[in-house]
């Protein structure tokens, strides 16, 4: 019986883990936590899934070494031994990205290393995998992935849209063709612009600061709307 | 004391082995991609030569020595090699690939230069944090308009003042030849 509880805490334990960071604790949209790499490599789409990708990665594998070495490491070196690990891990990141896909090398540029001071992965090396088991840890560093990556894809696809006035495919991940699709933005086959809607202002650090603040602001009113509700349902409970 | 002398120690210990058990696979990872990388800028370098003059021949000039830290109006800037560009036996002009430094990071590039002055500059590498800026805004209009590099304005002015260095710098080394000559 105690040990079919155990089990049951431990499943939701796992899931709580998992989920949490997608949606309900999302470390860009809840937490406000990276927001540096948040607003300079959404530009493009595909930036933003490779950063994405590589930072799930680095999230990741640091989580689980720091989990697996937390009875080892005195707390007197706790964050230099941390930063040692992420470090590496940026380090290696950023070789292979260079050999094998050095478009994306390229366009993340500076913010790729800086990884290794990203408060997302300090913080939860520091809150989370310091404290708990491998399997938790790695599911958070999986699950905060997930929120990061998902929160910084759709800043990128309002800025590429309203920016560019269309989606790119092909230019960074050159695995695949080179496709461009017209949204607000229309040339012809002689490169003659046919119809133009695009705000180049959303390529810049302006737009992605005004993107942000507007995502932000929808999520703070769907989160007042929600506790309205709530505080009137509550109301006409206890009448 | 003696407690403490321990704890250190292991902390010590601990960090440095960390610290070693990292070094060894960076290393290892070096090993790896170091090949692909350098094929890599090769192939980054090859094609901003191209973009500088279109279906011409380039010939590394062996003859030419680096030039590191070469003090211009605003950035000390390197000038690390020198290609002739060639078109069918007809000489179309020098390309210079650069570099050089400020706060924001690395910027590699070559500069075509003729008789008419500085021509296309095409960027090999760039590390500089709003990068894009320079390469989408500054450059872009530089070799699409053929204006002057001093008349172009861009959201990237402590970058923009580097490619302008640069590329003097090249032009400084391209007509001191000449008169030599």
């Amino acid at each position: 019986m105690k040990d079919l509880a155990y089990r049951e805490e431990a499943r939701a334990r796992h899931k709580e883990s998992f989920l949490a960071p997608i949606i309900k604790a999302n470390p860009l949209f809840v937490m406000l936590l990276g927001t540096c790499p948040a607003l300079a490599v959404t530009k493009s789409l595909e930036a933003a899934i490779g950063m994405g990708i590589l930072f799930t990665f680095v999230l990741t594998c640091s989580n689980v070494l720091v989990s697996s070495l937390r009875k080892i490491i005195p707390s007197e070196v706790t964050t230099p031994s941390y930063i040692v690990i992420i470090a590496t891990f940026v380090t290696l990141v950023k070789l292979l990205t260079n050999a094998f896909m050095p478009e994306l090398y390229a366009t993340l540029g500076v913010f790729l290393s800086l990884l290794v001071v990203n408060c997302i992965v300090l913080g939860r090396s520091e809150a989370f995998a310091s404290k708990n088991t491998i399997f938790d840890s790695f599911l958070d560093g999986i699950g905060n992935g997930i929120g990061f990556t998902w929160a910084i894809s759709l800043m990128a696809i309002i800025r590429e849209i309203l920016g560019t006035g269309m989606m790119t495919f092909g230019k960074i991940f050159t695995f695949i063709p080179l496709i461009k699709l017209p949204i607000l933005k229309m040339v012809d086959a002689s490169n003659e612009i046919i119809y133009d809607y695009s705000i180049s202002l959303f390529q810049t650090p302006v737009g992605a600061f005004l993107v942000f603040g507007a995502i932000l602001a929808v999520i703070a009113a769907i989160g007042n709307l929600k506790a309205k509700k709530a505080k009137y349902k509550q109301k006409e409970g206890n009448k | 004391m003696k407690e403490n002398v321990k704890i250190y120690l292991r902390a010590a210990i601990v960090l440095s082995s960390i610290g070693a058990v990292s070094a060894g696979v960076i290393g290892a990872v070096n090993l790896i991609t170091k090949d692909r990388i350098a094929q890599n800028e090769v192939n980054a370098t090859n094609k901003a030569l191209a973009d500088i003059y279109e279906n011409a021949s380039f010939v590394e000039d062996s003859e030419f020595e680096k030039q590191e830290g070469v003090q211009m109006d605003n950035f000390k800037v390197n000038l690390l090699s020198r290609y002739e560009a060639k078109k069918e036996e007809e000489l179309l002009g020098f390309v210079y690939k650069t570099s050089g430094k400020n706060s924001y990071g690395e910027i590699v590039m070559l500069v075509g230069i003729n008789e008419q002055g500085i021509g296309r500059i095409s960027f090999v590498s760039d590390t500089q944090t709003y990068g894009s800026t320079l390469e989408d805004e500054y450059l872009y209009k530089y070799n699409n308009n053929k204006r002057e590099l001093d008349d172009v304005s861009c959201g990237a002015t402590y970058g923009a003042k580097l490619v302008k260095d640069m590329a003097k710098a090249a032009e400084n080394d391209y007509l001191s030849r000449k008169e030599g000559k």
